[in-house]
């Protein structure tokens, strides 16, 4: 019954996305459009990595390659359309529901956020979804006891959550680049980007007995410290607001 | 490589851009399937669309294959067997469809069993092979020529079967590789996950029956090219010169079409004769009072469809009416008549009626003691042939081996013809024409009858064959000539005979056959006649080379004696044999079941006797067997269960999270 694999690796892959979707995103028409932006941002920064691994040929086969260069690109792409946002920011908070919101550009980088996820979710992991409808599966190697259906799903719910966290994490950091604050948000997004991805690897590993294991810790680990940082920081823009308007409803 | 990893871009494995993860999965694997046939009640056969998966299981002995039978063995889950021929029984057979945990059969041949298989063999044909289609059709009580047969070629299965047999470098691979994982799976002891499981994709298109299949075009005629030949070039049918026949049938038939081989039965027969007529050409025969005529029937095994198609064909006035055609005559604008569309009009030279007398040779290579037998259909009619044979045998100096011909009724029991005897098709017509068939059993076919392991030379008496082949050739010399003189030189070649054996049942690229063909990589060739193609019928290679060898030593040479390269090189009805221009009676006829007619005009077949051979193959898509990891139904619900777990998780955070935002911070 390799259908029942199928719709459990669906699930647990796309669970957070599906609700998230369902559920938020998608009964607000400003958001979707803002989210279809930034996926089709993400689809460009995955084709401009896809173009350098296919010229790369020598390069082909050594994946830390291929993650730097492809975590380069997405990252350069993160901050193109932060600029994008900056630029239409003042039109979009006039659209937006609560104009005078301090917490507009917070949902605005979640949305984007969730484009990110999205893209990079749906790219690396439907063809591998779509393989396991049929009887057959491949183990992972690390863990050979799980499949690589399974393995890969828990990595691509963990990562659609991270690129949601980055995003809103990045955006604080870019508009507050001079200051340290700002600049070290920055540098946490591109360094643990690096650090989830290169934990990946470990997925594969034949060496290392359970990598699958570790990774997923490091990857839990790195959202919860993110998930923390942006808590901290929508708590302090509340009080800010609660500072200069004690009055608001 | 793991590719379990990289969310970031397209998971492609360096070398294979654009291609999917399909082969890292599965491994589809070359075989040799048993394919579905029709007549004109019924199917035979395997079919099979796409099955569920199965464990490999490897069953190695009947209590094995009786202990999973009574579902002693693993759980509920569904098992692809792989076994020896030894262990494909009728009763094994049905049990393990019964299960409903079987979802197919491979099966290990010659190459591949133990040596200790080999002892408890049975034949896989029927009781009495292609009995409703020969001369005792309507007899009461016909005598039960396979008392151990199995039944299985005629029966149709539920489970798609496939053969595996290591005789050249893909099929060692693919036996290799099913041995492993087989092996992968004793080791983790069917039940530790994930095992190694199969599945299988055998699909038929024809269903029903021949008339069926054939009005909707899913099916195709089984047949082939018979030969003839005789060294009276100049034959005609009024000359008033009698025939003296020599036959064999030349194909055979088993299980697995792709490996049929019949080494036994009946090349061997086929062997005989091809050495009786190369004894009889270094005498001359062209002047004897009677004709000498060698023939080779093509599907005999369909219901003896190639020597009644003769029959029909050289008995019946034939009419050339030039009507329009569906299709273009395949032999072009030559050809001397277009409808009925013939290849030549030489088979009307033999006059059916001028037969005078019938020797065959059937399956003549596994005797006991040297000893062959003589069946005749009539006692009265043919003992004088039989008693004409003996003499020649004893004339023969056989110090090397023992060697006897026996008439078959020796025992006071008239068993008549054995199934496979194409003289069944000439006694049909006209019961009194005196014939002998000449085999190595007396009473039963034997337990290699039709098998697929009737394909190695190991066990089989050349010498006798030689043997045989002189006192078929002298006795025949006889009844052409009468002068016994000139009959003493006629001696067989035995080095002929062990080459011909060689080349047509192990190699067929053998040093032997590049004297006719230049011919490199072929090994063993498949002996199932294959189906007719009424469109552009090419002679396959077996009756390519019985044609040539045939024409070769019924020949006189070209007048114009020109040395040639090919065809093209002589003149208008020569030849080109052993680089020679040669001009030769021998030609190819036509052979499917008599049953069918091919319709020129609407360019269909259609069947206009049932009660003939009706026999049609199926038209199938590639055979599919492959073979991939499976995991235990356990772990497949716990990845659905911890699935929607999460997602329900997800949902309800979202949920109170939207809320709890919405109060707290006043966000929508």
């Amino acid at each position: 019954m390799s259908l029942v694999t199928f719709f459990g690796c669906l699930l647990v892959a796309y669970g957070p996305i599906l609700s998230i979707f369902f559920l938020y995103i998608g009964q607000n028409a400003q958001y979707v459009l803002l989210m279809v932006s930034s996926a089709f941002f993400c689809l460009i920064a995955l084709l401009i990595s896809s173009v350098i691994w296919y010229f790369a040929k020598a390069a082909q086969s050594i994946h830390p390659a291929s993650i730097a260069y492809s975590i380069t690109v997405q990252e350069i792409f993160r901050w193109f359309f932060f600029l994008l946002l900056r630029h239409s920011e003042a039109g979009l908070n006039v659209v937006s529901a609560n104009p005078q919101s301090p917490f507009n550009q917070s949902t605005f980088s979640f949305v984007t956020g969730y484009g990110y996820a999205l893209t990079t979710t749906l790219v690396s992991y439907i063809s591998l979804l779509v393989e396991s409808i049929g009887p057959g599966v491949i183990m992972c190697p690390s863990c050979p006891q799980a499949t690589t259906f399974f393995i890969s799903a828990v990595t691509t719910t963990l990562f659609s959550l991270l690129h949601i966290i980055w995003m809103m994490i990045a955006f604080e950091g870019f508009s507050n680049i001079r200051k340290p604050a700002g600049a070290a948000r920055v540098i946490w997004v591109i360094v643990s980007h690096f650090g989830a991805s290169y934990a990946t690897l470990l997925n594969g590993s034949e060496t290392i007995k359970y990598g699958c294991v570790y990774a997923i810790i490091v990857c839990v680990v790195i959202l919860s410290i993110s998930i923390s940082l942006v808590a901290y920081s929508l708590k302090s823009r509340f009080k800010l607001a609660h500072i200069s308007h004690p009055h608001s409803s | 490589m793991c590719l379990c990893l990289f969310p970031f871009f397209l998971l492609k494995i360096a070398e294979d851009i654009g291609s999917s993860l399909y082969p890292y999965i599965y491994t589809n694997l070359n075989n040799w399937p048993c394919v579905r046939l029709l007549n004109a009640t019924n199917t035979i056969g395997c079919h099979a669309p796409k099955t569920g998966s199965g464990v490999l299981y490897h069953v190695k002995s009947q209590n094995q294959m009786d202990d999973f039978v009574a579902g002693q063995f693993g759980s509920s889950d569904t098992y692809g067997i792989v076994l020896g021929y030894n262990l494909l029984t009728r009763d094994n057979i049905n049990a393990l469809q019964s299960t409903g945990r079987v979802n197919g059969l491979i099966v290990l041949l010659r190459e591949a069993m133990n040596q200790n298989d080999f002892q408890n063999l049975h034949s896989p044909e029927e009781n009495c092979p292609n009995c409703q289609f020969g001369l005792y059709a309507d007899d009461d009580d016909p005598y039960n020529w396979n008392p151990q047969g199995q039944n299985l070629l005629e029966s149709e299965f539920e489970i798609p079967i496939f053969g595996i047999n290591p005789v050249n470098k893909i099929s060692t691979q693919i036996y290799n590789f099913v041995m492993k994982t087989v092996e992968y799976n004793e080791e983790k002891g069917y039940d530790n996950y994930p095992l190694q499981a199969v599945d299988f994709e055998l699909f038929m298109w024809a269903a029903m029956n021949s008339e069926t299949c054939l009005r909707r075009g899913w099916c195709e005629a089984i047949g082939g090219l018979s030969v003839y030949s005789t060294p009276s070039v100049d034959i005609q049918a009024d000359d008033k010169k009698t025939i003296v026949m020599l036959t064999a049938g030349m194909d055979s038939r088993s299980l697995f079409h792709d490996l049929t081989n019949g080494a036994g039965h009946d090349v061997s027969g086929l062997v005989g004769i091809l050495a009786a007529a190369e004894a009889l050409s270094r005498v001359d025969t062209t002047n004897l009072p009677k004709h000498i005529l060698y023939t080779a029937f093509s599907a005999e095994s369909w219901g003896y469809a190639g020597s009644q198609r003769f029959v029909q064909d050289i008995s019946q006035p034939f009419t050339c009416t030039n009507e329009s055609r569906a299709v273009t005559c395949p032999y072009g604008s030559n050809a001397p008549c277009t409808n009925p569309c013939v290849r030549t009009l030489d088979f009307k030279r033999i006059n059916f009626d001028q037969i005078d007398s019938i020797i065959e040779l059937g399956s003549i290579s596994m005797t006991t003691n040297g000893e062959y037998w003589a069946h005749v259909d009539d006692i009265k009619t043919s003992e004088s042939l039989v008693a004409s044979l003996q003499q020649q045998q004893n004339t023969i100096n056989s110090n090397a081996s023992i060697f006897s011909i026996h008439p078959a009724y020796e025992d006071n029991v008239q068993r008549k013809l054995p199934p496979g005897s194409s003289t069944m098709s000439f006694l049909k017509q006209k019961q009194n024409i005196p014939a002998v068939v000449i085999t190595d059993f007396q009473k039963e076919l034997g337990s290699l009858y039709n098998s697929d392991l009737d394909d190695t030379l190991k066990g089989l008496d050349l010498s006798s064959i030689c043997q045989l082949a002189t006192t078929t050739a002298k006795t025949t010399y006889l009844q052409a000539q009468g002068n016994t003189s000139v009959a003493e030189q006629i001696t067989a070649n035995c080095t002929l005979v062990e080459s011909l054996m060689d080349c047509l049942v192990s190699n067929f690229s053998c040093s032997f056959m590049q004297n006719y063909f230049n011919v490199s990589g072929i090994t063993r060739i498949s002996h199932y006649s294959s189906i007719f193609s009424f469109r552009n019928p090419q002679p396959q290679l077996l009756p390519r080379f019985v044609f040539t060898f045939l024409a070769d030593v019924t020949s006189r040479s070209s007048p114009t004696l020109s040395s040639c390269a090919t065809i093209q090189d002589c003149n208008q009805g020569e030849y080109c044999i052993k680089k020679q221009c040669v001009q030769t009676f021998t030609n190819y006829h036509d052979a499917y079941g008599t049953g069918l007619k091919y319709d020129e005009s609407s360019g269909k077949v259609l069947i206009i006797d049932s009660t003939k051979s009706t026999w049609t193959e199926s038209t199938w898509n590639t055979p599919v067997f492959r073979t991939f990891l499976v995991t235990s139904k356990t772990q497949q619900a716990i990845e659905l269960v911890v699935g929607v777990l999460w997602t329900v998780i997800s949902i309800v955070t979202v949920f109170y999270g939207k809320r709890y935002f919405k109060k707290t911070f006043k966000i929508e």
